[in-house]
């Protein structure tokens, strides 16, 4: 598969969750809670009671029950207290791709972000269960349409002794907006953070945001004094943070090593030492599982799930906040405009059987969606059924468009990608359409030449894809393939951009939701795309690791515990 | 000798220069970087600000220019996806590529010269038949399986050597043997072939005649006269071990330039493919040039043309 040689993970901003958003925003209490976001598959191991993400689930949940404040008092005890291990032993977890940035106020790569995690804290985070927790925030609020008046925790310090305060802020929020590099597009709404007195500041916004929160889970925290001293290289070299690992050594191209911190403010790591290796092929890296040299290995391929789910090894699976689409593009250079026709649209999704692609081609490791995203994202609305697999209402459609002699039409599907079998799903779904009428001329093709041509718009009238957003929020799937202003929209209309530009920026949750919900409908009557499926984040582990795997595809190290180390 | 060099010298020139402007060119119609490398949330205001911080914003023969004129100073630029020197990015693999391609032509060498005497010794022997055998299944075996194979039996089943990685000679041995194995195949019949020739000639005759050990006969005489056609078929070689060395590195995790190459081909990070393949050019034209100097030492009479 190798799918992690390639593009960037689409990574989005972060959104509130119904539950986080009443939470830490406190605009009420005894709310209902959200659909349970951690729906582990397959049968596999959830973590025990001690697990670090049912503690910050207690320690937040105290603050909930705080009604009326208006503040956000999630003053989340440092997680853990009760269960402080002392690290031990070690584990080696392999990624297909070599790391880009180091810095991690640079663009974000997924590829990156499971080191990060272990080297820097940021202001709020998530559990394994999705909600979010207040880290190096002890709590903050929405304290206006443009500010967040947060709390910092006092007597942090890096790795390095410098200690956390409110200036480091300031400098980090600078630090993301410097010009001469290329930055996260995710803080670009940041404006500045005004201090208010030793640990408390306010960061405006340029435009009222729904998503601090969420944004504000990958801005890491790097230790200002120690940056402008050694310069943006000395600190490739030799990263500080917060966070519970501390740097040891980076070969490129073959691994990082970080060792616990044994100072960590909170409850320490489990493991003591982590090496992040890097094994480009999928087989070797399978091998290499085996011969216990690597202990997991992410996304294995869906025909060695039964075999790596038995002996030393196990599969570990949970719903993702990414799905595969197809995408309609009317207008394709490549097609005759025969999808300009909301119901040749509509055919096309009755006409694919993707339940049966579902269950004989990805194990049934996947859930069918009625809409553009997962049912984990906020705002979905369940009561939208899945078209049904149904080929004669889609010729009765076809028919009615006067199409029922049916017509050509070109289907790419990248050639290797994030999501497995593209090329198989891609005949399955030529075969049910030629069972309608329409001819499929099937173009497996290198993703790097279907992404020039997407920025060409010269790509066919209907393509596989896959958007995910670690905000779980409709805002990252909807700016990125519904809005017109994007370059990757090639089916929109003006009133839907009014729509998503509104709940951009609206802080009201309900008003939010009603406004999703109603774009959830009218793009099922108008689809723009052809529904999938939710995949499944996918990890093979050695039979003695415990971790719960995560909705938004990261490996958190300081969770994973080693029942035999 | 100088004019030898010279000529050479600018031979060398040429080639890089036409390797740079070819790559430079078809990079060009083969993708776009920044709809590679932006974020996917990025609006198309961000494109356009992306493209403009890697220069791809300027019409393209004015990026060729400024291309060559970099090259010309020895500069080639920054990766696009690292942000960092392509010549730092470059020389910071090439040692491990080196280590491992030195180590596949030692490695081949180190058998085919003894298998090969050997089965033009006992011409027609059982042991000539298997050796014929192994070099042409080893000239037909290909890279990435070979490479599955060895890991799949070697360190998983045996469990006596890592499956992959860098950092120490265990690391080593199952690259080195996955990519010499081809060049082992072919070294061994050419070394049959040209020692069946050369023990065929007169001078062997008389140096049987002269009473000289057989060992002498066979090492000091024959095979020094078999070592041109070996020098020009290790000298050609290297580029292809280069270039197998792009598989053999992805399999076995090694951080050699060959990796380098292939992420940056995905992503189309243009000035990072063209610095690994003027790098590439600049070691084949280099190590062609030492073949020819090579050949001067072995072989006095080419030595006055």
């Amino acid at each position: 598969m190798g799918d992690d040689l390639r593009a960037p993970v689409p990574y989005q901003s972060e959104t509130l969750t119904r539950r986080s958003l009443f939470r830490y925003i406190g605009l009420a209490a005894g709310v209902s809670a959200a659909a349970p976001l951690l729906a582990a598959c397959g049968g596999e191991d959830t973590p025990d009671n001690g697990s670090p993400a049912s503690t910050a689930e207690t320690g937040t949940g105290g603050a909930a029950t705080t009604p009326g404040t208006g503040s956000a008092e999630a003053t989340a005890s440092p997680q853990g207290n009760d269960d402080d291990p002392t690290p031990e032993g070690n584990i080696v977890l392999a990624q297909a791709a070599e790391f880009i940035e180091i810095n991690p106020h640079r663009e974000l790569w997924s590829t990156d972000s499971n080191f990060h995690f272990a080297i820097f804290d940021s202001l709020v985070q998530r559990a394994d269960d999705m909600t979010i927790v207040p880290v190096l925030a002890e709590s903050f609020e929405n304290s206006g349409p443009n500010e967040w008046t947060f709390k910092l925790r006092e007597g942090i310090r890096f790795h390095n002794g410098e200690p956390l305060t409110v200036e480091t802020i300031q400098w980090n929020v600078q630090d993301i907006h410097t010009e001469d590099a290329k930055r996260d597009v995710n803080f670009k709404n940041f404006d500045r953070v005004e201090k208010i007195d030793d640990t408390t500041f306010k960061l405006y916004t340029k435009e009222p945001d729904p998503l601090v929160p969420q944004r504000l889970i990958r801005f890491f925290i790097l230790p200002s004094q120690y940056f402008q001293e050694v310069g943006e290289d000395g600190f490739i070299e030799k990263p500080v943070g917060t966070g519970p690992y501390k740097f040891v050594e980076r070969v490129k191209d073959s691994h990082i090593k970080v060792t616990a911190n044994e100072d960590y403010w909170r409850r320490k790591p489990y493991i003591k030492d982590v090496t992040f290796r890097v094994i480009p092929d999928t087989s070797t890296t399978l091998q290499a599982l085996k011969a216990g040299e690597v202990d997991m290995m992410i996304s294995p391929p869906p025909d060695q799930f039964d075999a790596l789910n038995q002996g030393d090894t196990k599969v570990l699976s949970v719903i993702s906040n990414r799905m595969a689409y197809c995408q309609f593009f009317p207008d394709s250079p490549q097609g005759n405009g025969e999808l300009r026709d909301p119901r040749v649209r509509q055919a096309l999704n009755y006409a694919i059987n993707v339940d049966g692609i579902i269950e004989f081609l990805l194990g049934g490791h996947a859930t069918r969606i009625s809409t553009i995203f997962p049912p984990v994202i906020f705002a979905h609305d369940d009561e939208l059924e899945p078209y049904p697999y149904d080929p004669e209402r889609a010729q009765f459609l076809l028919k009615e468009a006067g199409f029922e002699n049916g017509f050509n039409l070109v289907l790419a599907v990248p050639s290797t990608f994030i999501l497995p079998k593209t090329v198989e799903i891609g005949q399955a779904m030529q075969e049910d359409l030629q069972r309608v009428g329409i001819t499929v001329d099937l173009q497996p093709t290198e993703q790097a030449t279907l992404v020039k041509q997407r920025s060409d718009r010269t790509i066919a009238p209907m393509y596989l894809w896959s958007w995910g957003s670690d905000s779980l929020d409709p805002e990252q799937f909807y700016r990125g393939i519904l809005h017109t202003a994007s370059p990757y929209t090639f089916y929109g209309k003006p009133e839907w951009d009014t729509l998503i530009d509104q709940a951009a920026k609206s802080l009201d949750s309900e008003e939010r939701e009603r406004i999703y919900k109603q774009l959830q409908r009218e793009t099922y009557e108008d689809p723009p795309w052809l529904f999938m499926y939710a995949i499944e984040n996918m990890y093979a582990v050695r039979s003695d690791i415990e971790m719960t795997p995560r909705t938004d595809e990261r490996v958190i190290v300081w969770n994973i515990k080693r029942t035999s180390s | 000798m100088g004019r030898f060099l010279i000529r050479r010298l600018l031979g060398a020139l040429i080639v890089v220069i036409g390797v740079s402007t070819i790559v430079f060119v078809v990079l060009r119609f083969t993708g776009d970087p920044v709809a590679l490398l932006a974020p996917p949330e990025s609006s198309k205001e961000d494109l356009e600000a992306y493209r403009r911080l890697l220069g791809l914003d300027k019409p393209v023969p004015v990026q060729y220019v400024e291309f060559m004129r970099g090259l010309a100073t020895g500069d080639l630029g920054e990766s696009f996806r690292y942000s960092e020197p392509v010549t730092r990015l470059v020389l910071e693999r090439l040692p491990a590529t080196i280590q491992l391609a030195l180590a596949a032509i030692i490695f081949a060498l180190a058998f085919a010269i003894p298998l090969g005497v050997l089965a033009a010794v006992k011409r027609d022997s059982i042991f000539d038949t298997v050796a014929s055998i192994f070099a042409f299944v080893g000239m037909a075996m290909p890279v990435f399986w070979l490479g599955q194979m060895l890991i799949i039996l070697v360190a998983v089943r045996l469990n006596v050597l890592p499956t992959s990685g860098y950092g120490s000679w265990q690391h080593l041995i199952l690259p080195m043997v996955t990519l010499g194995t081809y060049p082992l195949a072919q070294f061994t019949r050419l070394v049959r072939s040209e020692m069946l020739e050369i023990l065929r000639q007169d001078f062997i005759r008389t140096a049987h005649a002269k009473g000289l050990r057989s060992m002498t006969i066979l090492f000091r005489h024959a095979l020094s006269n078999a070592g041109i056609s070996l020098v020009t078929l290790v000298g050609l070689n290297v580029g292809v071990l280069l270039g197998g060395a792009i598989i053999t590195e992805t399999i076995f995790a090694w951080p050699g330039l060959g990796r380098l190459v292939v992420q940056a081909i995905e992503f189309r990070d243009f000035p990072l493919i063209q610095g690994a393949v003027i790098f590439i050019a600049l070691i084949t034209v280099g190590i062609n040039l030492i073949v020819d100097l090579l050949y001067g030492i072995l072989d006095p009479r080419t030595r006055l043309s």
